[in-house]
């Protein structure tokens, strides 16, 4: 009975090295790549990348008021004197964090929910789907901004409220993924030989849909940063001193014509890492699923 | 039997728009604050407050206001709203109209883009024309609509000066000649009553909101243009066609695209919601006075009523729109029925 587990689990990841070569075979998907090592490299070392660390949140002491971009400000300084180049360098940590929280419970909220729904009794899998199809069919912004409102502003609220809204998709895909795997014949003999529910679904179950859902999360995660900023920007997100890059292209709105620099980089940074993300959860689909490969 | 399609579809959107209305019912009664506080100040007396909140009805029970806010909604009565006092449903429309000019707007200019460029990427699949085309429409996805709203506004207005930067008409065509309101859409209303100043000024006004909101759903519907384009340009009936010496021109619009159109239909579908969602960002930077800024200045107001009522209308377009997609079906794809 265990025995199966490994092989299966090897099947499914088995072909990993291979996805690996083909997502750097790919130029776009490599650039892509490029741009996420950057990210999260400038996240992690942040505080020694950035020339102010302490402009993140602080305002400094008698700093140069709306300057525009220089040699000693490369990004300009905002209305409080603060180097907008520290902000935005320290605001990738903000930024991998919402993406990786609010992926990481989107996936793990719907990938429980669909699960369920793919395992349990005909009316449990009719009411979690009735649910999920309701939460699908709304506008996610929407959805998102109505969370946001009720939950106040400020970055875990962000999270739960992209959480609240990205999870039916996950919640589909894996009910469907179980449909698909429960009936193999290698789930039907863990289960003969007396495996109950909970170790079939963990030991036979996820570890072959998570291709699936791994392909998913990659491309949901650009998404999952525009709606974030989205909602910084509308002021429903982060809250000010923090350096969220939504928040701080409102912030520059008001100054817009003459102090361009406050507003431009923050976005800046968005877009570019969006696109990053965006690549790579590209080149992912298109590594996993054989008949995309050619494209 | 169109009708039996049509009505099972409306009823099965029920559940749908009690979600939501349970959603945004929850969502604005769990704001921190107290919105009738907000509304009234700090000069009322303890009774005229308690009285107020009577006559919104704030004193029932939770689930009773639940109760009565589904029926309500459901009769097309949105309440009044907590921060001008009027009946949403008189401020609503208004609003509308105004959303729904742009997103049309926005939406034609979107697919008389997207779909040319989608089937000419196809056309000229893998040489130059397709990798400017795959460039343009990752940026179009990647970039936050409000930075590109902000950015567009920067340029064009800001700086060269070429273009109106915010609302729907100049203050001076506001004020000297303004078009009467019939439908709410000033465009429309212009040219019924035959005003071509106030259509042109309504027009440059247009222009950056809807080209910005366009931008996003021009890069959606290429791509899937693109894709299916290219798999029916491989199909054997199009080698056949080839072979018997009919014209590429006729090959891609007369036999290709009509076996391209159901997918092009969904994806059209969808960016139409993508539109929806877009313009609450879009009308906030360039202070358009349709749905979004009406729902963004709810949520700032705290004013529950036009949340829940913007939030619904919202969705009644999402399931409208999907709604004609799916009706559109059978017209390019005879094999779809409705039984």
């Amino acid at each position: 009975m265990s025995a199966s587990a490994p092989t299966i689990l090897h099947r499914q990841w088995r072909r990993l090295p291979k996805v690996l070569r083909l997502l750097l075979r790919n130029p776009a998907t490599a650039l892509g790549i490029v741009i996420l090592a950057l990210f999260v490299l400038s996240a992690i070392f942040a505080p020694w990348i950035a020339p102010y660390p302490s402009h993140a949140t602080g305002a400094p002491a008698g700093g140069v008021r709306l300057s525009p971009p220089s040699a000693a400000f490369p990004f300009g300084t905002d209305t409080l004197g603060r180097d907008l180049f520290s902000r935005v360098i320290v605001g990738t940590r903000l930024s991998l964090m919402l993406i990786v929280l609010s992926v990481a419970g989107s996936s793990v909220l719907g990938v429980s929910v669909g699960t369920i729904a793919g395992y349990a009794p005909r009316w449990v899998d009719e009411v979690l789907m009735r649910v999920t199809d309701i939460f699908l069919s709304l506008p996610s912004l929407v959805l998102a901004m109505l969370i946001a409102v009720s939950l106040g502003a400020g970055t875990p609220s962000t999270i739960l409220a992209i959480t609240l809204t990205y999870w039916p998709r996950y919640s589909r895909l894996a009910r469907g993924e179980v449909l698909r795997y429960r009936s193999k014949p290698f789930v039907e003999a863990a289960a003969g030989l007396g495996a109950r529910s909970p170790r079939i679904i963990v030991k036979h179950l996820l570890p072959s849909i998570s291709p699936a859902i791994l392909v998913q999360a990659s491309l949901d995660s650009g998404a999952t940063l525009l709606t974030a900023a989205a909602l910084g920007f509308l002021g429903l997100g982060a809250r000010p001193p923090s350096p969220e890059w939504g928040l701080m292209v409102a912030t520059g709105r008001d100054l817009m014509p003459d102090f361009w620099w406050l507003s431009a980089f923050p976005g800046l940074a968005i877009f570019v890492v969006v696109i990053g993300l965006n690549l790579v959860g590209d080149g992912v689909r298109a590594a996993f699923d054989p008949r995309q490969r050619k494209d | 039997m169109w009708w039996t399609y049509i009505v099972r579809r409306a009823i099965s959107a029920i559940p749908v728009f009690a979600g939501i209305i349970t959603i945004a019912f929850i969502a604005t009664q769990s704001v921190p604050g107290d919105p009738l506080a907000m509304m009234v100040g700090e000069d009322v007396t303890e009774e005229q407050y308690e009285a107020l909140r009577r006559e919104f009805g704030l004193d029932r029970p939770l689930v009773v206001q639940w109760g009565s806010y589904l029926v309500n909604i459901a009769t097309g009565d949105f309440g009044y709203s907590l921060r001008s006092r009027r009946p949403v449903n008189a401020e609503i429309w208004h609003y509308f109209a105004a959303s729904l000019e742009l997103g049309l707007a926005a939406f034609l200019l979107a697919m008389a883009v997207g779909i040319p460029a989608g089937i000419w990427s196809a056309v000229r699949h893998d040489r130059a024309a397709d990798h400017v085309l795959r460039v343009v429409t990752l940026g179009g996805v990647a970039a936050p609509i409000f930075w590109t709203a902000l950015m567009a506004q920067w340029i064009f207005y800001g700086r060269l000066g070429w273009l109106p930067g915010t609302g729907q008409l100049g203050d001076f065509m506001l004020f000297s000649n303004p078009p009467p309101q019939v439908t709410g859409m000033i465009t429309i209303d212009s040219i019924l009553v035959g005003n071509w100043a106030a259509l042109q000024d309504a027009l440059r006004h247009m222009i950056l909101p809807a080209s910005v909101l366009a931008y996003r759903v021009v890069a959606v519907i290429a791509r899937m243009t693109r894709t299916v384009m290219i798999e029916e340009l491989a199909e054997d009936h199009i080698r056949t066609a080839r072979a018997l010496g009919i014209g590429p021109a006729a090959i891609v619009w007369r036999h290709a695209l009509k076996n391209a159109a159901p997918p092009i239909l969904t994806v059209l579908g969808l960016a139409f919601g993508q539109l929806v969602q877009g313009s609450i960002l879009v009308e906030t930077v360039f202070a358009w006075p349709g749905l979004g800024l009406y729902a963004v200045q709810g949520i700032l107001n705290l004013d529950y009523p036009v949340v829940i009522a913007v939030s619904v209308l919202i969705c009644v377009v999402y399931v409208v729109a999907n709604l004609i997609v799916d009706l559109l079906y059978p017209a390019f794809d005879p094999r779809i029925r409705y039984t």
